[in-house]
């Protein structure tokens, strides 16, 4: 019989290594799909992950069971997704500074001409080419909220609760972010 | 329902977000309108977009890959010293790598002025007193402070050791003007102690004891008064030297100690009453001898103070 996750803590503050390593198993996926999802990559994925999980080790022994442990976990994982992205975008513009840029030099416009028409450019993996784009240019607590919500499917309270806002709040993040996306791609769809 | 209100209804809808009312409120809504029908449909295009372009999960090789890399970190975090164990091993660095030589000659140097304080601070006094003018038994009182120990010949062939020490005892002694300690003492004070007050004290000891009926001085003191009169550095005490040495009879000692002031001492003030002793004689009805007639006429020719060359002058003219 498997112990529930409030069990596999207790014995985790105590030093057991394999409790930790038990309740690490049960969420790191859905962890590591909410990492990919957010940032559509497989590296910054693992990054997020492994940042995750750190701050869940240390933080383990102080927690104090005021709230699921998947919550908390989910929290976490949202608060380093939105970290992780303000530190790349820096990055990226120090990158851009300094001339050592490496991406695509066209700018989103030029991708998405008005011209162009739906059958033109949207097909296959070039649409979700362009979502993405577009999603990139979120703040990061828009993107995560509409990451939650579009991709993993979670109820708007229970994102409310993953990053500590009201509903209200949650709801504000995802129509901009929607409005915003919507603006963007209109040559596309 | 306005149309803001219909596209928020849109998104909540499309979101999933609407309870079973709500649904059919919303339905109802749309189908009686064909401009929000259109809307509708327009925002349904976008949420289909996002739905067709949800990323793929990852597989099973990124999980793997992620597990074994937090591993790795994992077991490197658990080995990682903890705060407190960081504080305990800067310490340790501090006090057995970093600063070992600089601390051990301190702690030396702390042992050494420590077990110094305790051989020769004059409350513990060690009972290593063994000389014959020194008392062993009375080392203990603090009243003996031994210093410089040397050891000659700590191990010589017939078995004894050699040890060589100062013993400085104070010593308190009462007696009177009479007393030869005292005066000695007296004598020995005047001419060996760095201190001008002490000096001058013991001048003014001596002068208010010299008139006394049983006063019966040693030589030292004598001797010790011209020494201070001719070369004490301080003018109150070579003044209050003289002042006392006019007291005592007059001699020929005492004269060529006038006559050594009234032709070295640069201090007017003294010659002055240097010439006032020599005045003194005469009124006393003593006769002025060659010598001192000779020093007086020279002072009278060539001493820098007008005062001095009329005074010596009229002295001149006085014994003549």
């Amino acid at each position: 019989m498997s112990l529930s996750d409030n069990q596999l803590i207790l014995n985790a503050q105590k030093g057991d290594a394999a409790a930790f390593e038990e309740l690490l198993f049960r969420y790191d996926r859905h962890v590591l799909n909410i990492a990919k999802s957010f940032r559509n990559n497989d590296d910054d994925a693992k990054d997020i992950y492994q940042e995750v999980f750190l701050r869940v080790f240390r933080g383990l022994k102080n927690f104090q069971f005021k709230s699921e442990f998947s919550t908390w976990l989910y929290r976490i994982t949202a608060n380093v997704c939105i970290t992780y992205q303000s530190r790349k975008k820096q990055h990226e513009s120090i990158d851009k500074e300094l001339g050592n840029d490496d991406d695509d030099k066209t700018t989103f416009a030029e991708h998405l001409p008005g011209e162009l028409k739906t059958d033109d450019t949207a097909v296959g993996s070039d649409l979700s080419k362009h979502i993405n784009k577009a999603l990139d240019t979120l703040p990061p607590q828009q993107k995560i909220a509409f990451t939650l919500k579009y991709y993993e499917e979670y109820k708007i309270k229970e994102i409310a609760e993953i990053m500590q806002c009201n509903e209200g709040t949650v709801k504000r993040y995802l129509f901009t972010a929607t409005h915003k996306m919507r603006e963007r791609l209109k040559g596309v769809l | 329902m306005n149309r803001e209100k219909f596209i928020e209804q849109s998104h909540l809808y499309l979101m999933n977000e609407l309870d079973q009312k709500e649904i059919i409120e919303f339905e109802n809504e749309m189908m009686e309108n064909d401009e929000f029908g259109k809307e509708f449909e327009s925002i349904k295009q976008i949420y289909n977009a996002f739905a067709a372009s949800r990323p793929a999960e990852a597989d099973e090789k990124v999980l793997a890959s992620a597990r074994n890399s937090l591993m790795r970190v994992l077991r490197r975090e658990i080995a990682k010293p903890s705060a407190k164990e960081k504080v305990i091993e800067r310490l340790k660095n501090i006090f057995v790598t970093n600063y070992k030589f600089a601390l051990g000659s301190f702690a030396m140097m702390f042992v050494g002025l420590f077990a110094g304080y305790l051989l020769f601070s004059s409350s513990d006094m060690p009972m290593i007193e063994t000389s014959r003018s020194v008392n062993v038994d009375n080392l203990g009182d603090g009243s003996t402070k031994i210093t410089n120990i040397r050891f000659p010949s700590p191990f010589s062939d017939g078995g004894e050791i050699e040890i060589a020490f100062d013993a400085v005892k104070p010593i308190s002694y009462k007696g009177t003007a009479e007393d030869p300690m005292i005066q000695k003492l007296l004598a020995t004070a005047l001419v060996t102690q760095s201190n001008p007050g002490l000096r001058l004290k013991t001048v003014n000891a001596i002068s208010s004891q010299i008139e006394s009926e049983n006063f019966n001085h040693d030589p030292k003191i004598k001797s010790s008064l011209i020494t201070a009169m001719k070369v004490d550095e301080n003018p109150a005490v070579r003044r209050e030297a003289l002042n006392a040495l006019i007291k005592f009879p007059f001699d020929e000692d005492i004269r060529d100690a006038y006559l050594f002031v009234l032709s070295n001492d640069r201090n007017s003030g003294m010659r002055v009453s240097a010439i006032n002793a020599l005045a003194e004689l005469k009124v006393q009805g003593k006769s002025l001898d060659e010598k001192i007639i000779n020093e007086l006429n020279r002072k009278a020719q060539y001493d820098e103070s007008d005062f001095i060359r009329l005074r010596a002058a009229s002295l001149v003219k006085e014994v003549n």
